[in-house]
């Protein structure tokens, strides 16, 4: 069972992101998504505003973090919100995703009506996946179609919520499970919200599911920077 | 061909719903039900019956003499000024309630930018019961002091936007997080014509009440339809419901927008006029924004035009040519707000200052002009202080 983790591109500054990629490849972390500041985040909680109103005040842009070709033997992903990736064009970002090797985007308000009206084709062109999100509340149908529109992972979230909050694995979490199990797509799927270290991490495990980590990551870096990065792996790894 | 409805969604290429996917339930419940409400006899008896008897509609159409004579143009003004709460916003508050409780919903958000939308929300809760909250920006909050007295008096909470530049756009954000959290309890209650569809057709469809009755009351007063018809526009509600039966109509339309400190500063509104495609609290629009996609934080002396997006109708009406976008200065509309107080005897709402200071503009000369007086001035008295 794999761990996959969010990081805000240029929180603090995009050598401390490189840095931190670079203490990642110490560790058996399955893949990397690397965040794109924006200045509307309304999917996110406090942490990741947080975060990403810093990097915004550094300087960041998809321009820069597409610039500083940040290097990791991980997956990376692209995580963000449409309107930066619309105004940067998607076939320039496609084309240069292909040529550094990352392997998709997460853009959580991406409706998936306008990726097969308008982006389908040129991410296929390029060989590069968008993975969409469902929660609870999403019905068995929209899963099975989203799961099959994903690229290389569908995005399982625990909690119809914002980021940034804890939520303890209980009953409902196990059925939300069970369903997307039943529903065949528990191999394509990471689930993430809510989870925040290897304790909150292991019922998951244990069910054979692969996670997602973001705003614990982003809080641990907050703290103490690249060596925070560190320990949270040291912990998370024991 | 210029959409006047959406067409599965967008108007022409602008609106849609770019929302994460905890939304996607409300918004398709919302999307497949709200024209078989609204349009229900049930909904239609009892919301005519609370606009006229509650908010008390039917609202006149003045024709200005004296503002008339000074601008070379005949001049009626459309009176939203003299609604329940004092301006347009409670249409839409008034219809969306009547919508929340047919879908069962205990608990009414809403973001609010000058406090008129905030106060109309925390109006209708009162009213039928239910809990409220508003989000209102840190800075609004303290720009507009007596608006948010008037939300507690009613029995709303009304919780600061502490996150991004603390004004509307960050409003809207934080409300957009409630509900994301919150998602079968609570109705978002959006109190413009912006947001991912279907509510900019919905809140176009609760406010066109405004532009029915205008066109009946014109044809009645005067004959006939006017040379054009004109409306500040910030989210753009009260000129979507005033456009909105003249878009089919050989009527000149203008929307006005916020020039703030001058179009060729960083200090304006200016969406369409200085705005550029992109998304914005779910839908594709115009924006103020930067080359690499991060919204602007706008400027305008009037909060409710302080908006850096602008409704998709506006959008694609703007790009299609059917409606002419204009603009004043914080300095036009100050000077036009003082002449209708002189000349009329009437105070108006800042934002609807920007629509009167654009009757000026040469096109209108000599023509039969109708406006839309989207809200009354009591809010801006201390601003309308500082400039006499």
């Amino acid at each position: 069972m794999h761990l996959t983790l969010y990081i805000t591109a240029g929180f603090p500054d995009l050598e401390s992101t490189q840095r931190i990629l670079d203490v990642i490849e110490d560790y058996p972390v399955k893949a990397v998504e690397l965040g794109v500041p924006y200045s509307d985040p309304l999917a996110d909680g406090e942490a990741i505003q947080q975060a990403s109103q810093e990097a915004l005040e550094n300087g960041i842009s998809l321009s820069s973090i597409m610039g500083a070709k940040l290097k990791s033997t991980k997956d990376v992903y692209l995580m963000g919100y449409f309107n930066t990736f619309y105004k940067y064009g998607f076939e320039a970002l496609l084309q240069g995703m292909q040529e550094q090797g990352m392997k998709g985007t997460i853009i959580p308000d991406l409706p998936d009506a306008y990726f097969d009206a308008h982006l389908k084709s040129e991410f296929e062109r390029f060989g590069i996946g968008q993975s969409f999100l469902v929660t609870p509340e999403s019905r068995d149908e929209r899963i099975q179609l989203l799961a099959q529109k994903s690229g290389h992972f569908l995005y399982a979230v625990s909690r119809s919520a914002t980021t940034g909050g804890t939520f303890a694995f209980n009953e409902s979490t196990s059925a939300y499970l069970d369903r997307l199990e039943q529903l065949g797509v528990k191999e394509k799927t990471r689930v993430g919200f809510g989870i925040s270290d290897r304790a909150s991490a292991q019922p998951y495990f244990d069910k054979g599911w692969n996670v997602i980590v973001g705003s614990a990551f982003v809080k641990a870096v907050k703290a103490n920077g690249v060596e925070g990065a560190r320990k949270f792996l040291d912990s998370f790894y024991a | 061909m210029v959409n006047k409805d959406p067409n599965n969604g967008f108007y022409g290429e602008y609106g849609g719903a770019f929302i994460p996917e905890m939304l996607h339930p409300n918004i398709e419940e919302l999307k497949s039900v709200y024209l078989e409400i609204i349009n229900s006899p049930d909904f239609q008896e009892e919301y005519q019956r609370e606009l006229k008897h509650y908010v008390g509609r039917a609202t006149p159409v003045y024709f200005a003499p004296r503002l008339s004579a000074k601008l070379g143009a005949e001049i009626y003004l459309k009176r939203e000024d003299l609604n329940h709460t004092g301006a347009h916003k409670i249409n839409n508050a008034i219809g969306q309630i009547l919508l929340a409780k047919r879908l069962g919903k205990k608990r009414i958000i809403a973001e609010t930018g000058a406090g008129q939308h905030g106060v109309a929300t925390a109006t209708v809760c009162a009213k039928y019961g239910l809990e409220c909250v508003v989000y209102m920006g840190a800075i609004d909050i303290e720009r507009q002091a007596p608006n948010v007295s008037r939300m507690k008096m009613l029995g709303a909470e009304v919780r600061p936007a502490m996150s991004g530049s603390k004004t509307l756009k960050d409003a809207t954000n934080e409300a957009l997080r409630d509900w994301i959290n919150n998602p079968t309890t609570t109705h978002y209650l959006i109190g413009s014509a912006v947001g991912p569809h279907p509510y900019p057709a919905l809140v176009t469809q609760l406010q066109s009440v405004i532009g029915k009755e205008a066109k009946e009351q014109f044809a009645e007063q005067v004959g006939g339809l006017p040379d054009a018809v004109v409306a500040c526009v910030g989210g753009g509600s009260n000129a979507a419901g005033m456009f909105y039966p003249f878009l089919e109509e050989d009527v000149a339309i203008y929307g006005v927008e916020a020039y703030g400190k001058g179009l060729e500063t960083e200090d304006h509104a200016a969406s369409i006029q200085k705005g550029t495609d992109g998304v914005l609290h779910g839908a594709m629009t115009r924006i103020i924004q930067t080359e690499d996609g991060q919204v602007i934080e706008p400027y305008s002396i009037s909060a409710g035009l302080d908006y850096p997006g602008i409704g998709p109708g506006h959008a694609h009406w703007a790009t299609s040519g059917r409606v002419g976008f204009l603009g004043a200065t914080d300095q036009e509309a100050l000077d036009a707000a003082f002449e209708l107080a002189r000349l009329e005897g009437i105070l108006p709402a800042l934002e609807s200052a920007h629509a009167l200071a654009a009757l000026k503009h040469e096109k209108l000369k000599g023509k039969k002009v109708l406006v839309c007086l989207s809200g009354r001035g009591d809010k801006d008295m201390e601003t309308y202080l500082k400039h006499v």
